[in-house]
C-alpha cells in the first residue's frame, strides 16, 4: 500500500489531530513499515464470521427500570464552560 | 496506633521517602488510606469480621476511577481532570477492607510496553533502576515490587500486565474477558481490555482476583456466573508448550523456560510439543483492532469534556484538533490515525473487516488446542527488561515485543505470568495459559512454578 504525506495528511484531518510537518515525515515512514508488516493478514483468508467480541454468551441484559445515577454532577461539574447543567459548545456548522 | 494503622502508616512513609527513585506513584491518598485503616482497626477492635483484603495494602493504575481524584490516563490531556465516580473494583476492594494507597503510572492511555510512554512521569524499574519497569502497567509492577503495596491492580489490552510483571519479577494475571467488571476503567481497546492484579506472590493474585471478579449490570460483557474461579482446581492438568512460544525468545529466557519444562515433567506433568501456526499472524490482528477500537474511544476527548482546556473553540473543528495535536503524545496519535484510516468507508473491508475475520480464526486455533489440552505454557516475554532510552525509535519493533502476550486477549482466555529462574538481576515470567474461566486453573499451576522456583 502506498503511503505518502498527502495520505498521511488526510488521516490527521479525518482523526482531528493536527500534526506539525516533522510529525508527518516521521509518520509517513513509520506508517509504510507497519501497513507493510500488516498486510500478511490476508493470508489467513477471509471467509467465516467476523470476530467483535470474545464473550459469546456471556452479557445478559439488566432489568428495564429507572435508576437515578449519581455519575453525572462529577461530570458537569468540570466542564470547560456550561450554561447550569448544559455543556456550552461552540458553533459547529456554519 | 493499631496494627493496621500503623503499617499504612509506615508503607506511606516508605511510599514518601523512595517514590521519587522508582516513580511508581502519580498520586498517594494518604488522608483517605489512614481513615480507612483507623475504621478497620476500630471494626476489629470492636470484635467484627474483617473483610477478606483486610490490611492489604493496594496501588491502582490511573486508568481506573477512585472518585474525587485525578484520573489522568498518563496524560496531558486529562492532566486535571477528577474521577465522577468509583470504579466497580474500587467499590469491591473496599468492601472488603483492602486499603488503597493511591494510583500508579501508566504509558498515555495504556498505549506502549514500557512506561515511557507516560507524560505524567518516569517509572524505574526497581530490580534496576536503569531499565525500564515494563508496560503499560509500570506502575503497577514497580509498586510491589519496591514493597510500596501488596498488591496492585493493572488493566491488560494486549499484555499490560503480563509484560510489567515479567520485568518487574512479579506475579501478574489477566482473568477471562469478562471475568471483571471494567465499569470506571478508561478504556483502550473494549473487546480486548480487562483488569487484573499484579502482588509478589501467587496467593495474592489469587485473593485479588476473588474479590473482583463478578457480574455486574453496569458492564454487560461480565459473565452471569464465572465457575471455578475461587476454587482450588484438582489433578495435575495436561500441558502443551505451542513451539511459535519459543521462536525468536532470548535464549537465556528459553533456558530457563525449558529448565522450568523439565522440573514438570520430573513431577509427573504430562507436557506435549504442538503448532499453533495461526499465532504468527497475532500482532496484526491484536495491532489492527486495538486501532480501531482505540480511535473510536479517543473521539470523546475533544476538549470540551473531560478536563478543563481555557481556550476559546471558535472555530470548532479547527480547535479540537489543534488541542489534541498539543495534548496526546507520538504513540497515541499515531494509533488514532491508523485506526481512523482503517474503518473509513474506502478501507474497512480490507483492513479491519479482515482483521475481525482473522480473529475468529485465531481464537479458533486457540480454543482447539486448549480442547486437547488443559493449559498452555511458554515465557511471558521473550525479552530482558530494555534500559531506558532504548526502543524509542521504531513502533514496529515495539509492537512485536508483545507477540507472547497478545493471543490471551484476542481469544479473550486467561492468562498469568510467574517469575522463574534468575538472569542476572531479573527473574523472567513464565505464562500459562487456559481455556475461558479456568481462572483457577491457571492460578493453581502459577503457584506450583512459583513452588519450584523457590526450591
Amino acid at each position: 500500500m502506498k503511503i505518502d504525506k498527502d495520505l498521511v495528511r488526510k488521516m490527521a484531518e479525518l482523526s482531528r489531530v493536527k500534526l506539525s510537518e516533522a510529525e508527518v515525515s516521521r509518520l509517513e515512514a513509520e506508517f509504510a513499515e507497519i501497513f507493510d508488516y500488516f498486510s500478511s493478514i490476508s493470508e489467513l483468508g477471509s471467509e467465516g464470521e467476523p470476530l467483535y467480541y470474545p464473550a459469546g454468551g456471556s452479557g445478559g441484559r439488566r432489568e428495564d427500570r429507572p435508576a437515578k445515577g449519581r455519575e453525572a454532577d462529577g461530570i458537569v461539574a468540570q466542564f470547560s464552560r456550561k450554561e447550569g447543567r448544559l455543556l456550552v459548545a461552540p458553533k459547529s456548522l456554519d | 496506633m493499631d496494627i493496621h494503622t500503623q503499617r499504612i502508616s509506615a508503607l506511606l512513609e516508605k511510599i514518601e521517602r523512595e517514590n521519587d527513585r522508582i516513580g511508581a506513584f502519580i498520586e498517594v491518598y494518604a488522608e483517605e488510606a489512614i481513615a480507612k485503616a483507623e475504621l478497620l482497626d476500630a471494626k476489629v477492635r470492636r470484635g467484627g469480621k474483617p473483610g477478606r483484603l483486610a490490611g492489604k495494602a493496594v496501588a491502582i493504575k490511573n486508568n481506573i476511577a477512585y472518585q474525587g481524584k485525578r484520573l489522568t490516563c498518563g496524560s496531558k490531556m486529562l492532566w486535571d481532570y477528577l474521577a465522577p465516580y468509583h470504579a466497580a473494583v474500587v467499590e469491591r476492594i473496599e468492601a472488603e477492607d483492602g486499603i488503597i494507597l493511591g494510583s500508579v503510572n501508566l504509558d498515555e492511555f495504556a498505549c506502549g510496553s514500557d512506561t515511557t510512554k507516560s507524560a505524567i512521569m518516569r517509572t524505574k524499574n526497581p530490580l534496576d533502576t536503569d531499565y525500564v519497569p515494563g508496560g503499560s502497567s509500570g506502575g503497577s509492577a514497580a509498586s510491589v515490587a519496591a514493597g510500596f503495596a501488596d498488591i496492585s491492580l493493572g488493566s491488560d489490552t494486549g499484555g499490560s500486565i503480563r509484560c510489567p510483571a515479567s520485568f518487574c519479577g512479579v506475579v501478574g494475571m489477566k482473568p477471562t474477558y469478562g471475568l471483571v467488571s471494567r465499569y470506571g476503567l478508561s478504556d483502550m481497546a473494549m473487546s480486548l481490555d480487562q483488569i487484573g492484579p499484579l502482588a509478589t506472590k501467587v496467593a495474592d493474585a489469587r485473593l485479588m482476583l476473588s474479590v473482583i471478579a463478578g457480574a455486574d449490570g453496569r458492564d454487560q460483557t461480565t459473565a452471569s456466573s464465572p465457575k471455578n474461579v475461587a476454587l482450588d482446581s484438582r489433578g495435575k492438568p495436561s500441558i502443551a508448550i505451542a513451539k511459535e512460544f519459543l521462536e525468536g525468545a532470548d535464549p537465556r529466557i528459553a533456558d530457563c523456560f525449558h529448565s522450568l519444562a523439565g522440573k514438570l515433567a520430573d513431577r509427573g506433568y504430562a507436557i506435549s510439543e504442538i503448532s499453533i501456526p495461526e499465532l504468527k499472524h497475532a500482532i496484526p490482528i491484536y495491532y489492527l483492532t486495538v486501532f480501531a477500537e482505540f480511535s473510536s474511544a479517543m473521539q470523546k476527548y475533544d476538549g470540551l469534556r473531560y478536563g478543563k482546556h481555557e481556550r476559546e473553540l471558535e472555530n470548532f473543528m479547527e480547535g479540537v484538533s489543534e488541542l489534541r495535536g498539543e495534548k496526546f503524545g507520538l504513540e497515541v496519535k499515531r494509533r488514532i490515525l491508523l485506526g481512523t484510516f482503517i474503518t473509513t468507508k474506502e478501507y474497512q473491508d480490507a483492513w479491519y473487516g479482515k482483521t475481525l475475520k482473522a480473529r475468529a480464526v485465531l481464537k479458533k486455533a486457540m480454543e482447539s488446542a486448549l480442547s486437547r489440552h488443559d493449559l498452555l505454557l511458554g515465557p511471558t516475554m521473550g525479552t530482558l527488561p530494555w534500559k531506558i532510552g532504548e526502543k524509542m525509535t521504531d513502533p514496529l519493533e515495539l509492537y512485536l515485543a508483545d507477540i507472547l502476550t497478545v493471543p490471551a486477549n484476542l481469544a479473550g482466555i486467561p492468562a498469568g505470568s510467574v517469575p522463574f529462574g534468575r538472569i542476572g538481576r531479573f527473574r523472567p515470567g513464565m505464562q500459562v495459559l487456559g481455556s475461558r474461566f479456568s481462572d483457577a486453573k491457571v492460578l493453581a499451576l502459577m503457584g506450583e512454578i512459583e513452588r519450584l522456583d523457590s526450591l
